[in-house]
This record gives structure tokens, sequence and C-alpha cells, in this order.
């Protein structure tokens, strides 16, 4: 709707100074000359309205940023800047009519990836990062947590092999690969009894990765109020499985429900999990120091450090392939459990977090999410909505 | 724009596997403009950190299946840990096509 008034606006506008004067403008003196026309317009309509519809757009932000992380990302003398994500958006917290124009951000850097020694598929990891949201009116942000943590460990993959092939099996590979690039038609293509030959002669292991560290860090709100510093360890692992009839495809629970939409859509002929689609878990037991949460002072009358349990996992999968665009279902799922919370804390409801978001989206062209849920300095339980500003799903 | 080609075994072979590894459904010819965030791992609702570790997932795959069933090599000055970088860095950049995908894999190796 805002869009559409800007437009209309801007017609009206530019409408305008054609209707009075079509000479072009070859200095800045004639510049200023026409804005000049714009001046009793401007001041004879709700100007300001528009210019706060506008500033409060974060499309208008998310499209200046973008420019300046496109910038930034080409340029490899930037690297620790690489991988900073910045998303403006709208707040709303579901007590509140109110918006509030804010961003989301995100940053992750690894110190010593970068090895340069022989084949390896295990290792050292160091890394930092940094995410959460700020609202620009700070009572209105329902997603009020903001972290920033360094984690060191080891990371590997298992498994994932495949046959080593001759030179001539590859060649016949090769071949098969021509025939299945010449196939226009998707359907046919996904039918096609090609991939079989081409998975048996690859022979396909499952495929996993895990990641176990030690972590450091602060989490807080965005005002800084409330804050407090944790430390502790967490594993996290994902597993595919890239042939679907195997036993760790069948495992996967989660699938079973798009599986048969899948099916009954026409997209896969048979009711049958993705192995692919296996949800990526971490479990963390972290140790938290509330230095700054005075919520929490009042109720227990003291600073002491806890032990916290946490939960993350995340889901993806494909709905159903509608006219060639896939439907993604999206996931993901946070759990905080502190361990022999104080009976205060309990009945205050500050010793068990959790947080659910699902999405479900197209190749840009259709949106639509829920969350339920909150983590650690939330201000709601309910849902929330992100106002239709979900840019580049 | 990078170049899509079907006589560009980079290319086809970013295609044929991703397309076994069930990250895309997509003909050949409509493939190249395919943009990493409409591929199966990229879960818009997960963390970077997430994100990032589904994506190391699909580069050591492919780097895998590149070495063992395309018998490709590392281009000169490339080795596993950079061909691994590379292919991640496109992959969780969500605007990335896979035509520029198969065109970092084609600088890192050698097919």
């Amino acid at each position: 709707m805002k869009r559409v008034i800007c437009f209309f606006v801007m017609a009206l506008v530019i409408g305008r100074l054609h209707a009075q004067d079509t000479a072009r403008v070859t200095s800045l003196e004639s510049l200023k000359d026409k804005l000049g026309l714009f001046t009793p317009f401007l001041e004879g309509t709700k100007f300001k309205d528009v210019a706060n519809l506008i500033l409060n757009d974060p499309v208008m932000y998310n499209n200046l940023w973008g420019r300046v992380y496109n910038n930034l990302r080409e340029k490899d003398s930037r690297q620790v800047l690489k991988n900073l994500n910045i998303q403006f958006k709208t707040f709303q917290a579901n007590d509140s009519n109110k918006t509030s124009l804010g961003l989301g951000y995100n940053w992750n850097y690894d110190i010593n990836r970068k090895k340069n020694t022989d084949y390896e598929r295990s290792g050292f990891l160091a890394k930092l990062m940094a995410e959460g949201n700020v609202a620009f009116k700070k009572e209105l942000n329902p997603l009020d947590f903001q972290q920033a943590k360094i984690s060191f460990g080891r990371y590997g993959f298992a498994g994932g092999t495949v046959n080593k092939s001759s030179a001539e099996i590859t060649a016949s590979l090769n071949a098969i690969n021509q025939k299945l690039v010449a196939i226009d038609d998707e359907d046919e293509l996904v039918n096609s009894p090609l991939w079989n030959e081409l998975t048996e002669a690859m022979d396909i292991k499952n495929h996993y990765h895990y990641e176990l560290g030690a972590l450091a860090g602060w989490e807080g709100s965005q005002d800084f109020k409330k804050s407090q510093l944790t430390y502790g360890a967490q594993f996290r692992v994902s597993a595919k499985a890239y042939s679907n009839r195997n036993a760790l495809a069948q495992l996967n629970v989660l699938d079973y429900p798009f599986a048969l939409i899948r099916y009954l859509t026409g997209t896969d002929g048979t009711i049958e999990p993705y192995g692919a689609s296996l949800p990526i878990v971490t479990f963390g037991i972290d140790m938290v120091n509330p230095s700054a949460d005075e919520e929490r002072k009042v109720l227990t009358g003291n600073e002491d450090q806890f032990a916290r349990f946490r939960f993350e996992a995340g889901f993806r999968t494909l709905m159903a392939d509608v006219k060639t665009m896939p439907i993604y279902f999206n996931a993901a799922f946070r759990y905080f459990n502190e361990f022999n919370a104080p009976g205060l804390v309990k009945q205050a409801n500050l010793n068990r977090f959790s947080y659910f978001t699902c999405s479900i989206s197209g190749s840009d062209t259709y949106f639509a999410s829920y969350s339920y849920g909150k983590l650690p300095f939330d201000r709601t339980t309910n849902a929330i909505y992100e106002l239709g500003f979900k840019l580049g799903l | 724009m990078a170049e899509w080609k079907t006589n560009n075994l980079s290319c086809v072979n970013v295609w044929s596997t991703l397309f076994i590894m069930r990250q895309h459904r997509k003909t050949f010819k409509k493939a190249g403009d395919l943009k990493m965030k409409e591929l199966l791992f990229y879960n818009p609702t997960l963390t970077d950190p997430e994100l990032k570790f589904e994506a190391e997932g699909i580069a050591d795959f492919l780097d895998i299946v590149f070495k063992n069933t395309y018998r490709a090599k590392y281009e000169a000055g490339v080795d596993r840990d950079k061909a691994f970088t590379d292919i991640t860095n496109i992959l969780i950049d969500k605007e990335k096509t896979m035509a520029e995908l198969a065109e970092q894999v084609d600088k890192d190796y050698e097919f």
C-alpha cells in the first residue's frame, strides 16, 4: 500500500512538472527553478506523511545496503566484512499497533579456516560471530536478543564418499550427463532412468558433518539493560543421505508429511522422505553469568551463574514443484532450559525459553511466515509479525 | 554473466551433482540462472553459522564427487582448502547463480 501511495504521489509530481515546464534541466540554477515549482504543491499536500512513509520503508534501506554490501563482498581485502549481513525490516509486537523500522544483523568470520595444507576433511577451527535485531524504537522490538560469541573447536566430515572412477567409467558418466543435459522437459528429466545409472556407478555413502567446540560470549538486549556472559560447549551435526532408499533417509520423520504432499501434488511419484533434507541440530551446555539482568537479580537476590541446556534445529524441504517453481517449507526451533532453576525464576517463566519459526517460500514470488515463542530477553511470547518486507528469501 | 554451456564440464558436473543431491530439479537450460537461495539447503530461518555449516557440507560433497567420480585435479595454486572455501562462499551468497558457482569451480578444478 505504501508503495502504491508513493508511486501515485511521484506520478502526480512528475506530471505537474511536465505540465508546467518541459524544458530540459541544463544547469544547477534551472534545477533549483524546477524544484521551486514543487513548493506550493508540497505545502498543499501531506508531504510529511509521504516522506515518513518513504523514510520508514525498509525496502529503500535494503536497496542502499545491498549496493554497499555488493561493493564489500567483491573486494578480497575486506574478508572480515564479507559475511556481514544486514536486513532492514518493520517490527510490530502483537500487543501494539505501532511499528518501528529496524534491522536484523548477523556476521561471522573464520579466524583460521585457511590452512593451505594437504587434503584434509577435519581440523581445528576458531570463529567469531554476532547476530541480533535492533528496532529504532526499542520498546517495539519483540525479538530483542543480541549475541556475540567466539568459539574454538574441531570440525570434520565423514562419509559422503563415492567410488573412485576409472578413466573409462568417468567417460561413460560424462556421456550419461550429456544425455541428461539435452532433456528439456522437467518431468522427463526428474523421471529419467539415467540418474539411476549415474548414482549406481557413484555408489554414494551417507554424508556427515560435525563441529564440536567451546564457546564464550555475550547475550543481551539492544539497550544493554539486560545482559549476561556465557561460556560452554556445543555439538552441531548434519547428516545427509543422498540416496532416499536407505535407512537414514527413512528416519527423516519430519519429511513424511511433505513426502505425502509431494505425492499428492504429483511432484514425486512415490511417498518417499528426502534424506537430503534431514535437519541440522545443535546441542549446547552454557554457563550463564547474569551480570546485568536486574529482573533476575530482583527475583533471586543474587547474580549467581547458572547452567543452561540449549537445543537448536533447522529443517527445510520441498513441499511441491508447481509449474517448475519449487515451494519450500522452512523451519527452525530453538530451546533453552536452565538446570535446577530457583522456584521464583520458574514462577516468572524465566527458566525456559523456546522459539519456533517457519515459512513457506517460492522463487521470490510467494512468502508466508509464522513465529511463536521467545528467546531470552524477548518481550513477548505470542505470534510475531515481520510485515512483508522479507527481501530475497 | 558467467557462461553456462553444455560443453563445459564444470557446468555439467555442478548441475548434475546438485541434482543428485536433490538441491534442485531444473533442466540444464534453466538451471544456470538458479540462485543459491533456491537450492534445498538454503533454509532462510537458519542463523548464519548454521547456514554456513550446511553449505560446507555441500561443498565437501561436491569436492569428493569432482575428485573421485569425475577425476578432477585442482588447478595450479589451488588446494582442497581454497576450493572448499571458494565453493562455500558462493553457496552462502543467496544471490549467486549456479552459473557463477560453475565458473568458480572451473577456476579451481581441471576436469
